[in-house]
């Protein structure tokens, strides 16, 4: 295998890519995917807050993406109409589920590379960015699903007004009213729980 | 929402007019509304540093395996039948007579009235390459070659396990691309797994990367 590798890619242009992938070519789909999977996957982490499921349900949206591509009509930017589907598939997630969403994660759940950050941090640091990311992620999960999206969004994500109102299907003020108050509320989580840092 | 917090929202947004700077300035002489900002500004700024867990390098391979197979149209599975490869069995005769259809074919060709003209299709199609570098312990690794002039601090290669394993892909056009990694800004590295080298005139060898229009079936070298 030489250093380069090739994906099977006839065109950079989406909507070529698009096209072909509907003609049933399987394989031109690896370069969206490649493409968008750290957004999609950033996403529903953000939203679910587990890692094995969050890899599970950012997959599950590719697919289901690529068999709706044929109602994808271009009004919006494709990582929009991508975002939608997954954002929907965590709405199905939370909903099954009944209980506060979230499960304090192990280093097994992370995966194989969670020590990564060892190789430039030291042991302290290391843990205690584990401990602020796990608060935030777990004072996150406690938002109600409209707040949570705003925020993941906007902060997380770095979406622009316009965009979250067309993804999410409302107006710009009043994304930026859900994500002022989910701000707001994830604030006062965090001070609850007691967040020891001064940033809060 | 009142007309500070929209201002406060849309100033974390970057997004503030410079009728609204002002308007935003005077409302924050306010201390509440200086307490108020400062708070959600922190909250942001934490936010922004939160990091992710890392995904498994098989996440784009997974996705395909879980894509469901799709039966082709009717006149696709004629089409495949039609052109699919099958043995033949050939002696020396008939080799030669195929050799003498095939010679004489061009010359029929051109004698033909009404030929229609020929027509060269230029292909704009091209290949998205992945250049993959092992680097542990660097912290950026940047890819330039003839794509991009040699510019170093273009394309910058990602490490999406955080162990040293860097990655970015590039769509090129058919031809021969030297190319070099650039680990931390200074060190100039040569792929250790590129297909070819050459020399680059100063004493250290260039990658080489050929795309070719092969490459636009098959996917992969």
């Amino acid at each position: 295998m030489s250093g380069a590798e090739r994906l099977d890619a006839h065109r950079a242009d989406e909507g070529a890519i698009i096209a072909r992938c509907l003609a049933g070519e399987r394989t031109a789909y690896a370069v969206l995917v490649e493409r968008y999977k750290g957004l999609i996957h950033g996403l529903v982490y953000r939203m679910l807050g587990d890692a094995a499921e969050a890899e599970d349900i950012a997959q599950d949206a590719f697919v289901r993406a690529y068999l709706k591509l044929g109602e994808f009509r271009g009004e919006a930017r494709f990582s929009t109409w991508l975002c939608h589907i997954a954002l929907n598939r965590c709405k199905d997630v939370l909903r099954r589920r009944r209980r506060v969403p979230w499960l304090p994660l192990t280093d097994e759940e992370r995966g194989p590379f969670s020590e990564a950050a060892d190789d430039v941090e030291s042991p302290v640091a290391s843990l205690e960015r584990r401990e602020r990311d796990a608060l935030l992620q777990r004072a996150l999960a406690q938002l109600p699903v409209k707040y949570r999206e705003a925020v993941v969004l906007r902060h997380l994500e770095g979406m622009e007004f316009t965009e979250m109102s067309a993804l999410l299907g409302i107006p710009a003020g009043a994304v930026k009213v859900r994500t002022f108050r989910g701000r707001e509320m994830l604030k006062r989580l965090l001070e609850r729980a007691g967040f020891r840092d001064d940033t809060i | 929402m009142t007309r500070f917090e929209a201002l406060l929202e849309s100033h974390l947004a970057g997004a503030l007019t410079p009728d609204e700077q002002r308007e935003f300035a005077g409302l924050l002489t306010v201390d509440e509304n200086r307490r108020v900002f400062d708070a959600h500004r922190r909250t942001a700024r934490l936010l922004a540093g939160v990091s992710l867990p890392p995904l498994y390098p098989t996440f784009t391979e997974e996705v395909l395996a879980r894509l469901p197979e799709q039966r082709a149209p009717w006149w696709e599975r004629l089409w495949d039948a039609f052109w699919a490869p099958r043995a033949l069995r050939w002696n020396l005769a008939s080799a030669v007579a195929l050799s003498l259809v095939i010679a004489a074919s061009p010359l029929v060709w051109k004698a033909w009235p009404g030929r229609p003209p020929e027509v060269l299709e230029h292909s704009s199609v091209v290949t998205v390459v992945r250049f993959n570098f092992e680097a542990a312990g660097a912290r950026q690794v940047a890819l330039c070659g003839d794509f991009n002039g040699w510019q170093p601090d273009q394309i910058f290669l990602s490490d999406t396990t955080g162990r040293g394993h860097f990655s970015v892909t590039l769509p090129l056009k058919p031809g021969r691309y030297a190319y070099m990694f650039v680990v931390d800004g200074a060190s100039w590295v040569t792929d250790p797994r590129a297909e070819a080298y050459r020399d680059d005139g100063f004493g250290n060898q260039n990658a080489l990367v050929t795309i070719d229009d092969r490459d636009l079936d098959h996917g992969e070298t």
